[in-house]
């Protein structure tokens, strides 16, 4: 009963609804839309971080401190050997490869630049975060050759095919040198990765540091949502081998990336509570002239038996139906503007990237979940100043109103 | 004063009864006595009229006798049940249950059909569909309005709401109906008609009819008429020359 009369007491004065689930229907959808962009733009920057890191990084506990011993981090080709067998027995790991980073530094002619080097494993390249622009990338049977971002390679004004010559400290702290061939250039997404990076092969990379280490396995898995379980097999695979290696997930080493994560999860927050004020005060005062103006009726049917709580149950469903109506239009409202930002083409260039990243709005059937929270629960509590006031009205007084 | 039945008595307490009731309160600064130490009492099939001008008194009687304004001092008891100190929760389950109200402006649910609005009470008590389709339809038929009952009340005129009020008064089978100028909003060949069939229900039910009003042709159907007049009742009894004929 009180749902059929709540819903036409919310239809009895259609100009009063209508503009009521605008109000709704456009804070919802608006919700909706920007949920999709933070999707959309979560979505990136997870791909980001695991095209960075890899799922799963194994190293020396050491490593992971930042200890300043370099050879007392770098992990043996006995335990890689032995990582490398528990990897191939796990079914979610679809490939592993070992790294070996150098920092040096860089000189073309008089040109001279610091360089961030990874030594990779050419065949077993599971990780990728730029692309290749000009020559090739490193190939299996590559030793002594380099690639290297779009940037460095301009300020040097080298390209494939020319050589650079590496200074570098070994890992015993002695002086090297190493005359690598550029065989390809490449691009990537900000500007530091493109003016301070370089991919060697791993052979190379340990021959310039003179060691046989390596300084830690990356590990890509077939899919990111199993990071946790696999992270939490290797863990225990790893303290029972007592090899003294320690993994980090994807999450735990893109720091900057969760940092980025959750300033765009803040501004969806932030945008919902804007939202929830919004419809909270306009349903508000549509509420309250719809209270104002059935006093009477309040009063008619306390006199006829109605108990305060059904008159405030009666006011809540109303507050209610509106918030789920006008939810469910904004889902609509939502799918619109989402459409409307996909096909407008915008993009922008955030501050230190190279190329301009497309504005999308990824809409998820999940992502309508919290719209329609916020809807109804902004209009529940809209309509509990007036289902309090109208339930506590003296009956005398209510049938005396206008 | 005190102004009691004076039909035929029947076994048990009255449908309701007045004990010392005063009511006063605050306008302006002033105090006003509203009611001074009024008795009364009704007892099924009773159809008493109160009469009186205008501040003297009648609506405020009236709301005490139907629990919806609370007194100074003194009881209303219905059913023989005293109210002065029930509850919100216990008196709206008594006015639902045992007292049935007619307002002069009709005052029926604007969103409800007619039959919804009579229907109304029943959902309140939680009454079994099939009951309470037997009941409305059975008020429906009383009252004349069958054609009308998908209608909303802002299809209706005036005397057809008045019928609607009057049969949501009567469905939950209460044997007290206290009505607040039943045709106050009506022209006289459609007053006549209500009361009519006011009167009807009142000899058919036994239902006691308490009705004020400033219309004298109302005080032609009671069996008895009280005078109000500055807060007191005085008793002015006397046998309807229409008593027991119904009108149409």
């Amino acid at each position: 009963m009180w749902l059929k009369l709540a819903l036409r007491n919310v239809l009895r004065s259609p100009r009063r609804t209508i503009l009521s689930l605008v109000i709704i229907a456009l804070g919802a959808g608006m919700l909706f839309a920007v949920n999709g962009f933070v999707r959309y733009m979560n979505g990136r920057l997870t791909l980001a971080t695991i095209a960075q890191y890899g799922h799963l990084q194994i190293a020396d506990a050491d490593y992971w401190t930042d200890a300043e011993d370099r050879d007392e981090t770098l992990v043996d080709p006995a335990r890689v050997g032995q990582i490398a067998a528990s990897l191939q027995a796990m079914p979610n790991v679809v490939g592993f490869a070992p790294q070996l980073a150098l920092t040096c530094q860089i000189q073309k002619g008089s040109e001279t630049g610091l360089l961030f080097a990874v030594g990779v494993e050419p065949r077993r390249r599971i990780i990728r975060s730029f692309q290749i622009i000009r020559g090739e990338d490193l190939q299996p049977d590559g030793t002594g050759t380099i690639v290297i971002g779009r940037l460095l390679a301009d300020n040097l004004g080298v390209g494939p095919g020319d050589y650079v010559t590496l200074l570098i400290a070994t890992v015993g702290g002695s002086f090297n040198t190493g005359r690598l061939r550029i065989v390809g250039v490449f691009s990537a997404f900000d500007e530091v990765f493109e003016n301070q990076f370089a991919y060697v092969p791993i052979g190379t990379a340990q021959m310039l540091l003179n060691t046989a280490g390596v300084d830690k396995i990356v590990v890509r898995l077939s899919d990111d949502s199993q990071t946790d379980v696999a992270a939490a097999a290797l863990r225990e695979s790893l303290d029972a081998s007592g090899t003294g290696l320690e993994l980090r997930t994807w999450e735990e080493l893109g720091t900057e990336h969760q940092q980025t994560k959750e300033m765009f999860n803040f501004i969806f927050s932030a945008v919902s509570l804007g939202i929830f004020v919004l419809v909270f005060f306009s349903i508000l005062e549509v509420l309250t002239m719809s209270f104002m103006e059935r006093t009477r009726e309040v009063g008619t049917i306390r006199a006829i038996g109605t108990k305060r709580k059904h008159i405030s149950r009666l006011f809540l469903t109303e507050g209610i139906l509106l918030g789920l109506i006008g939810g469910f239009l904004g889902i609509f409202v939502g799918v619109g503007l989402g459409a409307l930002v996909n096909g407008s083409g915008i993009a922008w260039t955030p501050p230190g990237a190279v190329n301009p990243v497309p504005i999308l709005v990824q809409l998820a059937p999940f992502g309508a979940v919290v719209p329609l929270l916020i809807a109804m629960l902004s209009t529940l509590v809209s309509a509990v100043f007036p289902a309090l006031h109208a339930s506590r009205l003296q009956v005398v007084e209510a049938l005396r109103s206008a | 004063m005190s102004i009691h039945s004076t039909g035929a008595h029947r076994a048990g307490p009255p449908v309701v009864e007045v004990k010392g009731l005063s009511k006063e309160y605050t306008t302006g600064g002033e105090t006003v006595h509203a009611l001074r130490d009024v008795e009364f009492a009704a007892e099924s099939g009773d159809f008493v009229a109160i009469h009186g001008p205008s501040g003297s008194g009648k609506t405020t009687f009236l709301n005490m006798l139907g629990c919806i304004d609370r007194p100074t001092s003194g009881d209303v008891l219905v059913y023989g049940e005293p109210t002065a100190r029930m509850s919100e929760g216990r008196l709206a389950t008594l006015r639902r249950d045992k007292i049935g109200l007619v307002f002069q402006t009709f005052n029926l649910i604007p969103v409800l059909s007619t039959y919804e609005n009579i229907e109304y009470p029943l959902l309140l008590q939680g009454l079994s569909r099939s009951r309470r389709q037997e009941r409305v339809r059975r008020l429906i038929d009383a009252v004349g309005l069958d054609k009308e009952a998908r209608r909303r009340p802002s299809k209706l005129s005036g005397g057809q709401r008045q019928r609607v009020a009057l049969a949501r008064a009567l469905v939950t089978e209460t044997h007290l109906v206290l009505a607040d100028e039943p045709t106050g909003n009506l022209d006289t060949e459609t007053s006549r008609r209500v009361m009519g069939i006011i009167q009807s229900l009142n000899a058919d039910r036994d239902v006691a009819f308490v009705v004020v009003t400033h219309d004298p042709m109302v005080g032609d159907y009671a069996q008895r008429t009280v005078e109000i007049s500055d807060g007191t009742l005085t008793d002015g009894v006397r046998p309807s020359p229409r008593e027991g004929q119904p009108c149409g």
